[in-house]
């Protein structure tokens, strides 16, 4: 099939399995909500559709069975049990596999015939009757054939619909017009089509869709609108109305009958039901919000070109020309570049509830598989995180999660044991702090003992006893990320091999942010990760080391200060102030990074210029030669060749064409 | 064979060596970019090289080899620069910036870099096949890091492997 | 009886392609304008019985106009004359009153048959 049609069909799977994830969770909270069933239902009838279209056979019975078993739900013939939903959830996988399996190989290799017979038992046991395969009268989508080229379902839902509308002395039409092939602009033909009908009558539905009319490309839309139309009109009528528009070549026109009195049967069924409808406002029904897919390299070229103009623009104000209008034209450019990248920026945040939306169901499994249990609480999913920031962090967060339930949580009886209530929690929280990020990740479990944690890493060599005697709570508690902390025979088969906490770090580090925890025995635990709102454009600190201007980005920077010599004081050999109750360690930026200068001369200036950094879990005061200025930078990266240069993470441009380096100041001490 | 000098602009030129009605169709010729370091000269497959610039402004890099000279902003691309005396380790007058001295930037294993040179002599056709195979040690730079020989009347032509040669660790490379 | 027409658009040379088509029909080109607002002034002065539509113009657009034409007099026709790409903003203007659209580059027998369409001929 056609690579851009495949592509699309996955997203729309992702997007329909996702929202069926949610619901069937939703509705196990609530099995009586009409609303989360009708959502399941509609998502799965959508990639039925869709799986037909794309003549995938096995997904479309597959999500034709369960469609039918969803429409037994919520006509309410069927039983909503812990058992039906585990169906329900298994169903769900079994189409996740399949999807998964076209992705991989173009096939569908998933077996689902045992499913399938599973759940025919599941609803002959559910609901007392014998279930049949081939599903008689009301499930049974009404069939429009116009002429005998076209079909256009009806569903359940549609055909309500029809009847609702349709008056003593209307028709019920299925057209399908044909357009010119050299027709021009096919898609406002097709909106043109569809606005004279909808002017005769009432549309039920349309393909395509006028919202694929108004959104889509006009090459997508095709020479044929199909539509299902409620109108006065006689038929003949109506064909001269549509022949009348320019580029119409063909019009053909159906009587549609339906059998209204199974639909009708349905409606007052419903409406007399005895049980409450929830009120759908806040309630985890996804709505696909209308947005229009982009390619992602259209968006970085885009970021890019922001970059570029953001350079030029202060480079053109280092200029300092001259000139009368050259003031208004900078103000004007700063301006208006700076609503660019606003909006540029905009474009590329994404919610991160995006992969926030994985986790219910995963907490849901895993703290069955251990007979645990938790409560997943999700805040600030629709916080906005670049997009290439949220799908790297897909991987750590499942780490955190997993450990925070495997590790975390403590077993039912142990939790009464210490009068904690046995549901745990979990606190999974995403919210902005300044310029930066903040995830946090934090269960009410256990906590991490900072003691026994040093003793380990004591043996495992990774640390020295002396050194353990200097740290405080937090870099012990610190040496989970150490690599090679936890050995295969700690790390439960639930919490994943190779998945360590060293590369939750990594990962963390590489996307220019920081992880740190804190903990208490009994209490809990919490994992924290700050990044920096944007990737390639930040503000910074620029200072100058050894005659040479480097970037300090300013989310990794606590203050600036000046201090004076006597202010330095000295802790086993090592510069250190103490700010505001805080002992702070001081180092020479220029010794840091290797320099070939003079060590130590800072000593002698009346005035010492320090930039105190955030290095993870401590501060840690760099001297530096002078304070210049914050400003912007558009972060570049180094390249292929250098990619690994210690304590440098990049470089930016300044205004005179000179390559600054920007310091990445987390392993700085 | 007629040589094709490098143009005004200092852009490398690919000429049309075989529509200039000057030259057969036969053999298996590239261009290649002569450059100088010391009183050797070395040749680079013309397809690596991108352009050649005067020596501008490099921005040194902390926890770099010492080869690595550091970084130059190109046109808003950050390229690090080689000095490709000192990857050699050619212990001629190093450090001489003369009037000559060039950068070259060249494409390799999907790297933009720049490698700093004496000077950037000529681009020359060379045959394929009728190169020589490299001795041991050539131009101070060890066979495996070798094309081979060039020969152009009584000039010899050291052609050096770019890949290997910035991307395999240093200190074997030299002599 | 001849129908008067207002040609819109800010390039001459298109204008001009629009009074050569229509030369020797039956409908007389009376009045030119090369931007939206043009449009409107000229549509009040001259009250021509069709308007051919520029979208992309200065000094307020074809959509702006066709909107505002119709303000003044809500029988106007007005066929659009948009470039491929476009549909996004013909369905506007069609959505705003335009009967209908044609598409550049002309051809002689679509831009005719569209306005004997509008005229029901």
């Amino acid at each position: 099939m056609d690579e851009q049609y495949l592509q699309m069909f996955f997203d729309e799977s992702d997007e329909y399995i996702q929202v069926l994830n949610e619901n069937i969770l939703a509705l196990e909270q609530d099995p009586d909500d009409k609303d989360v069933i009708n959502s399941i239902f509609r998502a799965a009838h959508s990639l039925k559709g869709m799986a037909a279209t794309m003549g995938f056979d096995r997904l479309t019975s597959l999500t034709h069975k369960l469609e039918n078993a969803l429409d037994k739900i919520r006509n309410d013939e069927l039983k909503l049990d812990t058992e039906m939903i585990d169906s329900l959830f298994a169903g769900l996988d079994l189409i996740t596999s399949i999807v998964n399996d076209i992705k991989d190989s173009g096939e569908e290799l998933t077996e689902v015939q045992d499913y399938v017979d599973e759940l025919n038992e599941m609803i002959a046991s559910h609901s007392g009757e014998v279930a049949v395969d081939s599903v008689i009268s009301n499930t049974d989508n009404a069939d429009v054939s116009v002429a005998n080229d076209v079909v256009l379902d009806l569903s359940n839902d549609e055909k309500e619909e029809i009847l609702d509308n349709k008056g003593e002395t209307d028709y019920i039409y299925g057209v399908l017009v044909e357009l010119e092939e050299d027709s021009m602009l096919k898609s406002v033909r097709a909106y043109m089509v569809l606005k004279t009908a909808a002017e005769v009558g009432y549309i039920v539905k349309s393909s395509p869709t006028r919202d694929e009319i108004e959104n889509e490309d006009d090459d997508n839309i095709g020479r044929e609108i199909k539509f299902v139309l409620i109108s006065h009109l006689a038929a003949e009528e109506l064909e001269n109305e549509l022949f009348d528009i320019i580029d119409v070549q063909d019009v053909k026109i159906d009587n549609v009958e339906l059998d209204f009195s199974e639909v009708k049967k349905n409606k007052a069924e419903k409406s007399s039901s005895s049980k409450k409808s929830k009120s759908s406002s806040n309630k985890t029904n996804v709505e696909v919000s209308p947005t229009v897919r982009v390619d992602i390299s259209k968006l970085d070229t885009l970021m890019n070109m922001v970059g570029e103009l953001l350079i030029n623009k202060t480079r053109l104000e280092g200029l300092k020309l001259e000139h009368d209008t050259y003031n208004d034209i900078i103000g004007q450019l700063d301006r208006v570049t700076m609503e660019l990248h606003h909006v540029v920026m905009q474009i590329r945040m994404v919610p991160i509830g995006g992969i926030f939306n994985r986790f219910p169901r995963m907490i849901r499994d895993l703290s069955k598989e251990l007979d645990k249990e938790v409560d997943l609480i999700i805040e600030g999913a629709e916080t906005e995180l670049d997009r290439s920031i949220i799908d790297e962090l897909a991987d750590p967060l499942v780490h955190l999660l997993r450990n925070a339930v495997d590790h975390g949580i403590e077993q039912k009886d142990v939790r009464k044991e210490k009068d904690k209530p046995v549901e745990g929690k979990i606190l999974l929280k995403a919210y902005q702090k300044g310029s930066e990020i903040l995830i946090e990740v934090e269960d009410d479990g256990k906590g991490l003992d900072g003691d026994k944690l040093a003793e380990k890493a004591i043996e495992k060599g990774i640390t020295t006893r002396e050194d353990v005697e200097n740290m405080d709570e937090r870099e012990k508690l610190h040496f989970v990320f150490a690599p090679g902390f936890s050995t295969t025979e700690e790390v439960s088969d639930v919490s994943g091999r190779g998945v360590g906490m060293d590369v939750v770090k990594s990962v963390v580090e590489s996307l220019d942010g920081q992880i740190m925890i804190e903990s208490e025995k009994d209490i809990g635990t919490r994992f924290t990760i700050s990044l920096p709102l944007t990737l390639a454009i930040t503000q910074a600190l620029m200072v100058k080391i050894d005659d040479e201007i480097f970037a300090i980005p300013l989310n990794a920077i606590s203050e600036t200060l000046t201090i004076t010599p006597d202010r330095l004081k000295q802790v086993r050999g090592q510069d250190v102030i103490v700010l505001r109750d805080k002992t702070i360690p001081i180092k020479e930026a220029a010794r840091q990074l290797n320099l070939d200068v003079e060590y130590g001369k800072y000593k002698e200036l009346d005035e010492i210029p320090v930039v105190i950094v955030k290095t993870g879990e401590r501060l840690v005061g760099l001297v530096i030669d002078e304070l210049l200025n914050q400003q912007e930078i558009v972060i570049k990266s180094l390249g292929k060749y250098l990619l690994n240069v210690e304590h440098i993470s990049g470089a930016t441009i300044v205004g005179d064409g000179d390559v600054a380096l920007i310091l990445d100041v987390r392993n700085i001490a | 064979m007629e040589a094709v000098t490098v143009d005004e602009k200092e852009n490398v030129v690919r000429d049309d060596y075989l529509n200039d009605g000057m030259h057969d169709n036969t053999g298996n010729k590239d261009q290649f970019v002569v450059f100088q370091l010391g009183s050797e000269e070395y040749g680079v497959n013309i397809s690596q090289a991108k352009e050649i610039i005067k020596p501008k402004n490099i921005t040194n890099v902390p926890n770099t080899p010492e080869h690595v000279l550091g970084v130059i902003n190109l046109r808003g691309q950050i390229v690090p620069v080689v000095d490709m005396k000192k990857r050699f380790s050619i212990e001629l007058d190093a450090d001489t910036e003369t009037d000559s001295s060039r950068i070259i930037t060249v494409e390799v294993n999907d790297a933009l870099i720049g490698i700093k040179v004496d000077g950037v002599n000529e681009v020359v056709w060379l045959d394929q096949d009728k190169l020589e195979p490299a001795p041991e040690v050539a131009g101070g730079v060890r066979q495996e890091y070798l094309i081979g020989i060039g020969k152009i009347e009584d000039r010899l032509l050291v052609l050096v492997d770019l890949n290997k040669i910035l991307f395999e660790d240093t200190d074997e490379i030299k002599n | 009886m001849a129908k008067k027409v207002l040609v819109v658009d800010d390039a001459s040379f298109m204008r001009m392609m629009i009074k050569n088509i229509l030369q020797g029909t039956d409908y007389q080109v009376v009045a030119e304008a090369g931007n939206g607002r043009e449009a409107v002034d000229m549509y009040s002065e001259h009250n021509p019985d069709l308007v051919t539509m520029d979208i992309t113009m200065p000094d307020m657009d074809g959509i702006q106009a066709v909107k505002k034409i119709l303000e003044i007099d809500p029988g106007a026709n007005v066929i659009m004359c948009s470039a491929m790409g476009q549909q996004a903003m013909v369905i506007d203007a069609v959505e705003a009153g335009a009967k209908d659209f044609i598409v550049k580059p002309f051809k002689e027998d679509r831009v005719i048959g569209a306005i004997k369409k509008v005229f029901n001929e």
